[in-house]
């Protein structure tokens, strides 16, 4: 709840939760850098997720068994029209193939990238040609919206530059910047605004059946996806991590 | 609805804090699913659909009872935490911060639950509860203060 200049408690909690806008993730984003009253209240607002989902999910396994229900002839009468059989079976067949679990905001954001990126051929990015002042332009706007310099991002010594795009996650930005390897491979660098501030190494793994490296810091989620060259895939991690550190 | 109905019950024992108007109250959203099932949209969630029958079941129907008869008022031995590992930091740590949860006030423990552990996004507990997004805002944002407080310093990888 936003109310003029003053980031409130609920603007906060709106900014852990990943359910921010991006005018105030950004403005948040900014004010902590500076603002030692603000880390404070962050803080002040912090709890610990992970044990009370662990404990949540420990009362799961001491509910008891549904009970029987009535037949849908039963219920019929009960309810004094007809329950059409195929309505209540679509129900109990979509409890089983309809039921998703939704995602936990910091983790599901990289499985989405995963499947965004899979649909990703040569030529969707082979024709795109933009200039050193275009690419320059595209990622100063994007370094601003991300409150994260990315200026570096498009002279990687490998990997050749393609393009930058703003897509968004949960309503935090979310920054797609798309390469091609030196064998042809898209790949792409992402980077979003997460709700931990801890800094988690570099992982290096599959996803989508595609080579994958991610890491955290500072608020930050990264994640370096395409081909199927780990070897790649965790070099060029390497190489953004220390560009986008200084 | 087999598949769901463990955490069908875990949200009317959030709702109720008592396991017996728990069972009676999901057994009720069962029942009631299937007399409106006609109403059921293929395609969306079944789970947010039962929460939200749940919900308006407890508020119109159980709750005064309940309250009336003592069973809506916390019982904390209850609802404890199977106690797997005696005396592990972990097990007793998330027993403590299972019970700061449910020492809230009813409202803020129940968007508690349902946009931090079965991580709906605000816009869906909204709907399940009836509520503008932004008083989900509020419960959460006091729900996380009060949680935070008195768990103090212990709160080690809090987010």
């Amino acid at each position: 709840m936003n109310t003029g200049d003053y980031i409130t408690d609920e603007d906060l909690t709106v900014y852990l939760d990943g359910e921010a806008a991006p005018e105030l993730a950004q403005r948040i984003t900014h004010a902590l850098r500076g603002d030692g009253e603000i880390e404070h209240r962050l803080e002040a607002l912090r709890i610990p997720l992970d044990e009370l989902r662990s404990a949540m999910d420990s009362l799961t396994g001491q509910a008891p068994a549904m009970p029987p229900l009535p037949s849908s002839k039963g219920q019929s009468r009960r309810s004094g029209g007809v329950i059409a059989a195929g309505v209540v079976v679509g129900i109990l067949l979509g409890g089983v193939i309809g039921y998703s679990v939704p995602g936990r905001v910091d983790n599901d954001w990289k499985a989405y990238v995963a499947a965004y990126q899979a649909l990703y051929v040569n030529k969707t990015l082979s024709d795109v040609h933009i200039s050193s002042l275009q690419a320059a332009a595209m990622l100063g706007d994007l370094s601003s919206v991300l409150g994260l310099d990315l200026g570096s991002v498009s002279n990687d010594p490998v990997l050749n530059f393609k393009r930058a795009q703003l897509l968004g996650y949960n309503n935090n930005p979310l920054v797609q910047i798309a390469y091609l390897s030196p064998s042809g491979e898209p790949i792409a660098l992402c980077i979003t605004l997460i709700e931990s501030r801890a800094a988690e190494a570099l992982t290096v793994g599959t996803m989508q059946g595609m080579a994958s490296a991610s890491w955290t810091k500072d608020g930050y989620g990264f994640l370096v996806i395409g081909g199927s060259d780990e070897t790649i895939i965790r070099a060029s991690a390497l190489r953004f991590k220390a560009a986008l550190s200084g | 609805m087999p598949e769901i109905f463990p955490r069908l019950w875990r949200y009317c024992l959030v709702l109720s804090g008592n396991r017996d108007t728990a069972g009676d109250l999901a057994q009720a959203t069962c029942l009631r699913a299937l007399e409106k099932a006609s109403q059921f949209e293929p395609g969306t969630h079944l789970d947010r659909w039962l929460f939200r029958l749940a919900q308006r079941i407890w508020l119109n129907e159980l709750r005064a009872n309940a309250v009336r008869r003592g069973g809506g008022l916390l019982s904390i031995d209850e609802i404890e935490l199977p106690d797997e590992k005696p005396g592990t930091e972990m097990n007793f740590f998330a027993s403590q911060v299972l019970r700061e949860v449910y020492s809230l006030p009813e409202a803020q423990r129940v968007a508690v639950l349902l946009v931090y552990v079965e991580g709906f996004s605000y816009k869906e507990a909204a709907k399940v509860l009836d509520i503008p997004i932004g008083t989900v805002m509020s419960r959460l944002a006091a729900g996380r203060a009060k949680i935070s407080h008195k768990l103090g310093d212990e709160k080690t990888g809090a987010v």
